[in-house]
């Protein structure tokens, strides 16, 4: 084989692996939800202060934490936060179920002080105070641990989405389609790890690691 | 040859060239992919292919390459040794718009869609110019991997029980499987057909050498 030949080959092969490498990051990734998670677990992201409007139509900022320190802990929690719209029938009541899971857990386990959960709603037009409280109820969040909230601007919106990576496309029936994951935000407003929804356990065990390494 | 089938001969080649400078400058065109990239299937199957397309006109067909004297056509000659290192690149770029995520960019950042485009000329051009000079192994190993992978990407889309883009939904993941498996199966089949008939002669003069081969003392 001559000179020329063996680089050819070796260009070609350079380039292919290259080209495969930029799109999967390194042969770690195949989809995009993958490559965020792995982004956020690499390089924790700070979650920017958006204003919210709760469901006692209050607003605030995102993270603002009405109960921190209410009851015997005065360091931040530690936030698992989530991404739906309440007319959604499909992918968000499974998520309301986990966070009814986790809801428990956090109970039974005691662990109120240290983890918290916050339900953002992307559908800004809809999900106004009294449909976030109904919702809410639906779900019997308790308002020590589990808080829903909506950004009030569509800039705001989409600043919180970008941040967490969430992508919300219409299903073409009048709803939308996102990708839905748990999202552990740390006591000091870091995105530290994104979480498969079927893995709550992965989420809490997360973001109590995050409370102890941000505790004293 | 006759000058006139030479001026239709060179004629043919400068329009389909054209052709292939229309289709790709058509297919880059904002509303146009925008339209092709809003559903998977077409993003897959139209807009992919059709670049590849384009990139196998715009080279010209292999005498036009061949008969070029440049410097660089003649170094880029002796670099795709056995028409190898072309197909691989052109196998690679394939395989890379195949997956979710690179999908995904392209339907959502300009310049990996530009980067895909560039890419993707380049591989319908390589594979028109490599897959001449290729001999029939390397052409089997390329084809056959390559429709073959085709079509179990289609099947693992078919079947798979969450969406892989972030950007399509689950519907159009079922209807890219499907057309993707149809694809594989029928380049691969109707290559599968071409192949029905002699061996060619250099497969033969191999398989003579070969420990295969009859002794014929």
């Amino acid at each position: 084989m001559s000179v020329r030949g063996v680089a050819g080959i070796t260009m070609s092969a350079v380039l292919s692996l290259s080209l495969l490498g930029w799109a999967t990051d390194g042969f770690a990734v195949l989809t995009t939800d993958a490559a965020r998670a792995r982004s956020v677990r690499d390089a924790p992201r700070a979650v920017p202060e958006v204003t919210v409007r709760d469901y006692t139509g209050a607003t605030h900022a995102v993270l603002d934490d009405g109960f921190a320190g209410g009851a015997s802990g005065t360091q931040p929690r530690a936030v698992i936060v989530d991404f739906i719209y309440t007319r959604c029938i499909t992918l968000c009541s499974a998520l309301g179920g986990t966070y009814q899971r986790l809801q428990r857990e956090i109970e039974v386990r005691g662990l109120q002080d240290r983890v918290r959960l916050l339900t953002l709603s992307f559908d800004i037009r809809f999900d106004d105070p009294p449909h976030l409280a109904m919702h809410a109820r639906v779900m019997r969040a308790q308002p020590t641990i589990w808080s829903l909230a909506t950004p009030v601007s569509d800039d705001e919106r989409e600043l919180l989405l970008d941040t967490f990576g969430v992508q919300v496309i219409p299903d073409g029936r009048g709803g939308w389609v996102h990708n839905a994951a748990l999202h552990v935000v740390s006591p000091d407003g870091q995105l530290v790890r994104i979480v498969n929804i079927n893995e709550p356990d992965v989420a809490l065990a997360a973001a109590l690691r995050s409370w102890e390494a941000g505790g004293p | 040859m006759s000058a006139v089938a030479t001026t239709t001969r060179i004629v043919d080649v400068i329009e389909s060239r054209r052709a292939g400078a229309v289709l790709a400058v058509l297919l880059v065109m904002p509303p146009v992919a925008a339209g092709l990239e809003a559903r998977m299937a077409l993003h897959m199957l139209v807009h992919i292919p059709l670049l590849a397309v384009a990139g196998a006109l715009l080279i010209g067909p292999s005498p036009v390459f061949n008969a070029a004297r440049g410097r660089w056509t003649r170094r880029l000659r002796d670099l795709d040794i056995g028409g190898v290192p072309g197909l691989l690149l052109a196998a690679s770029i394939l395989t890379t718009w195949m997956i979710p995520r690179a999908l995904d960019l392209a339907a959502t950042q300009v310049t990996a869609d530009a980067f895909k485009a560039a890419t993707l000329l380049l591989a319908g051009a390589l594979i028109r110019r490599s897959w001449h000079t290729a001999n029939p192994i390397s052409r089997a190993f390329v084809l056959g991997n390559m429709t073959w992978m085709a079509a179990v990407a289609g099947l693992l889309l078919r079947d798979a029980p969450v969406r892989l883009c972030t950007n399509y939904l689950e519907n159009d993941q079922v209807h890219a499987g499907t057309g993707l498996l149809l694809l594989g199966t029928a380049v691969g089949a109707r290559w599968f057909l071409s192949l029905l008939g002699p061996l060619p002669q250099e497969v033969r003069r191999w398989h003579d050498m070969s420990p295969f081969a009859e002794r014929r003392d």
